[in-house]
C-alpha cells in the first residue's frame, strides 16, 4: 500500500504530473468523441436527405454511395 | 499518386481500409508509451520524476507545430491547385492542432511551476506558442464566419499561410532569445542528447500522438465530405423546389 502511495506521490510532484496526464487524456478522448459524433450526425442527415430524394428507404449501401 | 487520392471518393475507400489499422496502432503505441513513461523508465538525474511530464508535453508541442505545418501546406495546395480534399484536410486539422497546442501550454505550465517556480513567463517560446493557439482559433473562426463556405476557406487559408511565419519562430525561439525554456535536445545537430531510457517513451508517445492525429483526421475529413454532400443536396433540392 505504501509503495502505491509512494508511486503516486512521484517524489512530491504527483500534484503536477497526474493532473497533466488527466487533462491530456480528457482532451484527447473528448476530441475523439466529438469528432465521431459529428460524423454520425452528418451520415444520418445525409441518409435522411437521400431517402427524401429517392422516395424510398435507403439500405446501408445507398448511404455509403451517397456519402461517396 | 497524391493526385489520385485527392479525389474524395477514392480517399473514402482508402480511409475505410486504413482507419482500423491506425486506430490499433494508436492504442498499442499509447499503451507502450504509458508503460515505459510511467513505470519502466528512471527519474531524471536533475528533474527527478517531473521528467515524466516530458512524455506528454513534448509530443503535444511537436504535434502543435506539425499540425500547423500540415494546415498551412493544405491551405497552400487548396489555394494554388484547388484540390477538393486539401481544403477539407485543412478544416479537419485545425481543431486537432488547437487541442495539441492547448495541451502543450497546460502541461508546460504544470511542468514550469515545480521546475522554474512559475506557471507562466512572457518569454519568446511560451508567447509564440500562445500566438499559435490564437492562430488556430482565428483560422477556425474566420473559416466559419462567411455564409459562402468558399469565401470562408479562402480568407482563413490566407490567415493560416501568413501565420506560418510563427512556426520557425517557435522552433528557434530558445536559441534566439534568453528564456527559461530548455533548448532542443532531440531534434538538433549532432543527434539527440537524451539517454535511451528516456528517449524511448518520448518517441513512443510522439508516434502515438501522430497516429491519433491521423485517426481523428480521417474521421473529420469523412465528416467534411458528408457535409459537402449535404450542402450540395440541399442546394439541389432548393433549386428543384424553386423551378417546380
Amino acid at each position: 500500500m505504501e509503495t502505491i502511495s509512494q508511486y503516486l506521490n512521484m517524489g512530491g510532484h504527483g500534484g503536477f504530473i497526474w493532473p497533466a496526464y488527466i487533462i491530456v487524456f480528457v482532451v484527447m478522448v473528448a476530441l475523439m468523441i466529438v469528432s465521431r459524433r459529428s460524423l454520425k450526425n452528418a451520415q444520418e442527415e445525409l441518409e435522411t436527405l437521400t431517402r427524401g430524394a429517392d422516395g424510398r428507404s435507403p439500405d446501408r449501401e445507398t448511404t455509403r454511395e451517397a456519402e461517396q | 499518386m497524391f493526385h489520385r487520392f485527392a479525389n474524395p471518393t477514392r480517399f473514402l475507400k482508402l480511409a475505410d481500409v486504413i482507419q482500423p489499422w491506425i486506430a490499433g496502432a494508436t492504442l498499442v503505441l499509447l499503451g507502450a508509451g504509458l508503460y515505459f513513461g510511467l513505470f519502466a523508465s528512471p527519474p531524471d538525474y536533475q528533474q527527478g520524476e517531473t521528467v515524466r511530464l516530458m512524455y506528454i508535453h513534448v509530443p503535444s508541442a511537436w504535434m502543435a507545430m506539425f499540425c500547423y505545418s500540415a494546415l498551412a501546406g493544405s491551405c497552400a495546395v487548396a489555394l494554388i491547385w484547388k484540390h477538393p480534399l486539401a481544403d477539407l484536410a485543412a478544416r479537419a486539422t485545425a481543431p486537432i492542432g488547437a487541442a495539441f497546442t492547448f495541451l502543450a501550454l497546460v502541461t508546460g505550465s504544470l511542468w514550469g511551476k515545480p521546475m522554474w517556480g512559475t506557471w507562466w513567463v512572457w518569454d519568446a517560446r511560451l508567447t509564440s506558442m500562445l500566438v499559435l493557439l490564437f492562430l488556430y482559433l482565428g483560422y477556425i473562426a474566420l473559416n466559419n464566419a462567411f455564409d459562402d463556405p468558399q469565401r470562408g476557406s479562402k480568407s482563413s487559408a490566407i490567415l493560416a499561410l501568413v501565420g506560418f511565419v510563427n512556426v520557425p519562430i517557435i522552433k528557434f525561439s530558445v536559441d534566439w532569445w534568453n528564456t527559461l525554456h530548455q533548448p532542443a535536445s532531440v531534434v538538433k545537430m549532432g543527434g539527440p542528447s537524451i539517454h535511451a531510457d528516456i528517449l524511448l517513451p518520448l518517441l513512443l508517445m510522439a508516434a502515438a500522438f501522430t497516429t491519433y492525429y491521423l485517426w481523428v483526421l480521417l474521421i473529420r475529413i469523412r465528416t467534411e465530405v458528408a457535409l459537402g454532400k449535404i450542402r450540395a443536396r440541399q442546394m439541389q433540392k432548393a433549386q428543384t423546389g424553386y423551378k417546380g
